[in-house]
């Protein structure tokens, strides 16, 4: 394995490089074939990685090289494969492979075709990165770079105003959460005096580091994790990224990116588990964004911006997961989720593909018959998200609700089942309202509608099967596949939180048979408002008008940033601005650029050209020195 | 002296044959009209020099010691770090062969002396590094001066040219005779030349001041050839008179075979005294950093602004080679041999995209800013790579510049001297002004008037300069193989 990891991201940089080199002039049109090979090759790659992996008691470390080091600091690129990591190489790749192949019909003649899969890769290039890292430094290049991808792939039609600025949102508001990960980074060095994960996590286990320390470094690590994986109150960029075109969405903004967050506190889970206190933390955000999106969920118009809210809700639920230390079920949730999110994008672009770039759903409806394919793709994935059985969704829901409920939360276990109520309800809201009842489309709309080529269906049933019977590979209790698979990345941060394995109780079984049943209710209840009494859904908003506006608006969350925070950078910046920057610093640097050229000129004017006035010079210099030797 | 002496000085004579060899290759060249021939192409000579310079590197190399290879009586040592200097001489002396060529025909100045020359400069800067005696070290040194001397003139017909070689030689034999007098009076005081004799005696007698004398007369010497302020008068006036591939040369070159010697003798002789000629080393390398970047602000002609960079960069490592002297480690000297290497790269890629661009244009490049305005967009790779250059020479991460950068002044901070890491990182952020401002001139300011180029880069000089560009940035990426080997130097260097 030592000789082929560093091929599996170097094959998207590979195909980034040339498509970025030779797309413009060359490749054009084509540019899809080189990413899909290097996707496939490093797929492929994972693939074999995952199979010698298994099992393994030890990590498989390879440093690459070292850039340079100077005392105890160095800066090496090394590489580390476990458990964790060959799953995660798993979902970026594969999900990675799909979503490229339905590109190649989405984006067809676009004018920036070769561009797109440029970035894509280069996205894949750094996501393999960040998770291949087998130290903080190289994870915090991988988290940048993952980042200004996203910055880029966001505003890809950049001739857009609001895509533009959805860029731009994503990109500060990351910087939010990015300071406090880069201060957690260096913490970890400052008292580990290393960023070696083994090392550092070897340290923490023999208990050589205070426990306020720890609280400190993790709850700085939390922050990164919250502004990547957009949990409150730094979830307000996910939405608006969804300007970015659809493939963009599907594989950063829900199955890979987001994802990041998750992946990092699951990684660094033998310094959560020394700092009890921040893990209720994690929990605790984590179930309030869970219910929180979900509810603005309910509310959304745009087909892309509900699948955002879910995103950031199911989110919320990998959190859940991991404040109460079930961090095998978050990374199976995280799986599955990567599964049927993409799978719920790929066919919200297949309908809006179909409708000519309509996203608005009250302008859709009546599409079961015309995009056959599209609807049952996408209602195994509706039934996924809601936790249907045997659906993947489910499993790992019902498995993270179940630990919730075993660590005896049981206020975030009653949270978290409304939380899944909600979601079933938005979900089925999302397809009764596409698929069903009267078509209320544009007139031009209605002549084009049209079932999306193969090379996008394909990728659609590939993820469709996978969000039917990837729930499989994580029963609960014993039969677990992936919890036993990640045993080994895992177990010294159970045993420093004392958990055990666990077998099925009754308990267990009743309350997967509740959590399927609150799903239903929702679907049931979706079903009746949008199918069956289709004039409910403005009754019951007239009725609740204030609470149907705050929720419709997002809870002014984005009206308050701007209100505050923005406001008060704005102001304050262009007071430094003027009074600081332009008065002090702008005088001093040209004030030192004066004093710069005047001395210039003087030595200028020394360099006469006189051969005898060199000569005196290297004359005085020797007089000088023989002067100070013999008279000091 | 037995046979076996000369193995440690076969990359010298694989030199000597090739040089010769030029010679008699070109003096029996059926001359058919003299006048004309100047402006044709030299491929016997230029295919001799090349493979003379490359043999020398692989007879180095092939060469690798398991001890070192000390002959001549103890005067003359072949181990890993004369390799690394032959290497590295080597190269730069085929990188420099590479770029003559068309610019010599271009001149109708295209003569066999010339790769001739080169290669006697070459095999003098090879000695240097490898002497461990004073004598064998000025013999050497002399070598090397009176060739590059001559180069400096080969443009005899044009005033700059004589004017620079006239100056170079002035001022160098009055430098020589200071270094002269030093060894003269090391001489007097210990009865012996070579390094290690010296240095034990003068051990044992510490800093007296005849001894501080004689040390500081050397150091002059040799800080006239590494062109420390104030002995640097000359370089900026020489180097812009030289036909610019020898100019290249130059810049790093014989300053590299200066900073060597420098390294040895004064480790091996003067190691009793470290902390004094430190302060020396010190008080030079802030005067030098100083003249190279402040005087280079003002310059508009930018071959003169890259001598005075030239200069800047000579001193950077003069503060490497006083945190040598100063915690008396070799720590800061790895730092140097690595900046040697990447200046190396780097400044002959810079001189050389100025040489490319006078071949090309010769009557209408002056060598000044404002020509080279709108370079980049109309001949982009060629700006891109002139930004590479500069980008590097400014020390920006990512390239062998930084890299350099990063392990003297580490080493200098290493040693305590951390307000003198301060001046010189405060003094190289000074010369991002300078070598930043012609990039802008390039891509962001619009031509007063087209530079019309006559051909694409092509040839021997583009892979000359696509060689350094890629030195250039695979040091700046992956330093650790470099980094590497100048351990190993310094690890049989001390014995």
């Amino acid at each position: 394995m030592e000789g082929y990891i560093w091929l599996i991201p170097v094959l998207p940089l590979a195909a980034f490089v040339i498509t970025l080199l030779f797309g413009k002039w060359w490749i054009k049109e084509h540019a899809h074939w080189l990413p899909i090979l290097a996707m496939a090759g490093s797929f492929g790659l994972s693939l074999a990685a995952f199979v010698q992996i298994r099992g393994a008691e030890e990590p498989v470390v390879v440093e690459l090289w070292r850039w340079f080091s100077v005392g105890s600091f160095q800066v090496p690129l090394g590489m580390q494969v476990d458990q964790l990591s060959s799953v995660m190489l798993l979902v970026v790749s594969g999900v990675g492979l799909v979503i490229f192949i339905y590109s190649k019909g989405y984006m067809h003649g676009d004018t920036g075709y070769y561009r797109f899969y440029a970035y894509m890769s280069l996205f894949a290039f750094s996501m393999l990165m960040l998770v291949l890292a087998n130290n903080y430094l190289l994870l915090y290049f991988g988290w940048e770079a993952v980042g200004l991808c996203s910055y880029y792939l966001i505003g890809y039609y950049y001739h857009k105003p609001e895509a533009a600025a959805a860029g731009k949102k994503a990109f500060i508001v990351n910087r939010v959460g990015d300071f406090g990960f880069g201060l957690g980074v260096m913490l970890v060095f400052v008292t580990f005096g290393t960023l070696d994960y083994l090392k550092v996590f070897e340290l923490a286990e023999a208990g050589a580091v205070a426990e306020t320390t720890l609280i400190g470094i993790t709850l700085l690590l939390f922050m990164g994790a919250m502004g990547k994986s957009a949990q409150f109150p730094l979830h307000v960029w996910l939405p608006d990224a969804m300007e970015g075109p659809t493939p963009v969405s599907a594989l950063i903004h829900a199955a890979t990116m987001v994802t990041a967050g998750v992946y990092m506190v699951a990684r660094s889970a033998v310094l959560f588990a020394s700092a009890p206190g921040v893990l209720l933390v994690v929990g605790g955000i984590g179930t309030f964004t869970a219910i929180f999106a979900a509810v603005i969920g309910i509310c959304q118009k745009d087909i892309k911006r509900v699948l955002a809210y879910s995103t950031v809700s199911q989110l919320g639920y990998m959190f859940m997961a991991l404040g109460v230390g079930a961090w095998a079920i978050a990374i199976f949730h995280l799986v599955t989720h990567a599964f049927f999110k993409a799978l719920l994008f790929l066919g919200a672009g297949s309908v809006i593909h179909a409708l000519g770039g309509e996203q608005n759903m009250d302008k859709m409806g009546g599409l079961r018959k015309r995009i056959p394919a599209t609807y049952y793709t996408l209602v195994a994935g509706a039934l996924a998200l809601s936790g249907i059985f045997p659906f993947a969704g489910f499993w790992s829901k019902d498995d993270i609700l179940g630990a919730v409920w075993r660590d005896g939360k049981y206020l975030l276990w009653a949270v978290g089942l409304v939380a899944a109520f909600i979601t079933a309800f938005y979900t089925f809201r999302m397809i009764f309202l596409t698929f069903f009842g009267k078509s209320r489309l544009d007139e031009d709309t209605e002549h084009h509608v049209h079932e999306s080529p193969w090379s996008m269906l394909v990728p659609l049933i590939v993820l469709a099967v996978a969000s039917t019977l990837g729930g499989f590979l994580g029963l609960p209790g014993k039969l677990g596949l992936i919890q036993h698979f990640l045993e080994p990345v895992f177990a010294p941060a159970d045993h420093i939180l004392g958990l055990h394995e666990y077998s099925l109780a009754a308990s267990d079984y009743v309350l997967m048979v509740v959590s399927v049943i609150v799903a239903m209710l929702g679907i049931v209840l979706a079903w009746y408002m949008y199918v069956r009494r289709v004039d409910l859904p403005l009754k019951v908003g007239a009725r609740l008008q204030p609470a149907y506006r705050v929720v419709y608006n997002k809870f002014y969350v984005d009206e308050f940033y701007a209100a505050t925070f923005v406001r008060v950078a704005v102001d304050g910046s262009t007071w430094v601005w003027h009074r600081f920057d332009e008065a002090v610093i702008d005088g001093a640097a040209h004030g030192l650029a004066r004093l710069w050229q005047v001395l210039g000129h003087a030595g200028r004017r020394l360099q006469t050209g006189k051969v005898q006035h060199y000569l005196l010079g290297i004359f005085v210099g020797l007089f000088v020195i023989v002067t100070v030797v013999v008279f000091r | 002296m037995k046979a076996a002496d000369l193995i440690a000085v076969i990359p010298e004579l694989v030199l000597l044959v090739a040089a010769c060899a030029v010679l008699l290759a070109e003096a029996f060249r059926k001359e058919r009209e003299a006048s004309s021939l100047r402006g044709r192409p030299r491929r016997v000579a230029v295919a001799l020099a090349l493979a003379g310079t490359l043999g020398s590197v692989v007879a180095s190399l092939a060469l690798v010691p398991g001890e070192a290879r000390v002959t001549f009586n103890a005067t003359f040592v072949l181990d890993e770090w004369g390799i690394f200097f032959n290497v590295l001489f080597g190269v730069a002396a085929a990188l420099t062969v590479l770029l003559s060529p068309r610019y010599l025909q271009a001149h109708d100045r295209h003569l066999g002396e010339y790769y001739a020359l080169l290669l006697f400069t070459l095999i003098g800067m090879d000695l240097l590094a490898g002497a461990r005696d004073f004598l064998v070290f000025y013999v050497a040194l002399e070598l090397m001066a009176i060739s590059s001397y001559l180069l400096a003139a080969f443009f005899r017909y044009r005033l700059r040219s004589n004017e620079s070689s006239l100056k170079y030689f002035l001022t160098g034999a009055f430098a020589s005779a200071v270094l002269l007098y030093g060894i003269s009076l090391l001489y007097g005081q210990t009865g012996a030349t070579d390094y290690w004799t010296i240095g034990r005696i003068l051990g044992s007698e510490g800093a007296a001041p005849a001894v501080l004398l004689s040390v500081f007369l050397v150091g002059v010497g040799l800080a006239f050839k590494v062109s420390a302020a104030p002995f640097h008068m000359w370089t900026p006036d020489v180097y812009q008179g030289a036909p610019t591939p020898i100019t290249a040369f130059f810049s790093v070159g014989p300053k590299a075979a200066a900073f060597s010697v420098i390294i040895a003798a004064f480790i091996f002789g003067f190691g009793g005294v470290a902390k004094e000629w430190s302060v020396f080393f010190i008080v030079l390398g802030i005067a030098t950093m100083l003249v190279g970047n402040v005087v280079a602000l003002v310059q508009t002609n930018v071959k003169r602004m890259l001598a005075y960079s030239s200069i800047a960069h000579a001193g950077y490592m003069l503060t490497g080679l006083a945190a040598v002297g100063w915690s008396r480690d070799v720590y800061p000297a790895m730092g140097v041999l690595v900046y040697l290497a990447a200046y190396t790269f780097m400044n002959l890629g810079a001189f050389g995209v100025l040489g490319y661009l006078k071949t090309e244009a010769p009557s209408s490049f002056d060598y000044s800013l404002g020509r080279l305005a709108g370079l980049g967009r109309r001949s982009p790779w060629v700006g891109l790579l002139f930004s590479l250059f500069l980008i590097s020479l400014t020390g920006i991460p990512g390239t062998a510049g930084f890299i350099g950068k990063f392990w003297v002044f580490s080493g200098v901070v290493l040693a305590d001297l951390w307000w003198l890491a301060v001046i010189a990182v405060v003094l190289s952020a000074v010369a991002a002004y300078f070598y930043l401002r012609v990039i802008i001139y390039m891509f962001f300011r619009e031509p007063e008037e087209q530079l019309v180029l006559d051909r694409p880069l092509r040839g021997g000089a583009a892979v000359a300069l696509a060689v350094c560009a890629i030195a250039t940035v695979v040091i700046g990426v992956l330093p650790a193989r470099l980094w590497d080997a100048v351990t190993e130097v310094f690890a049989t260097f001390l014995g």
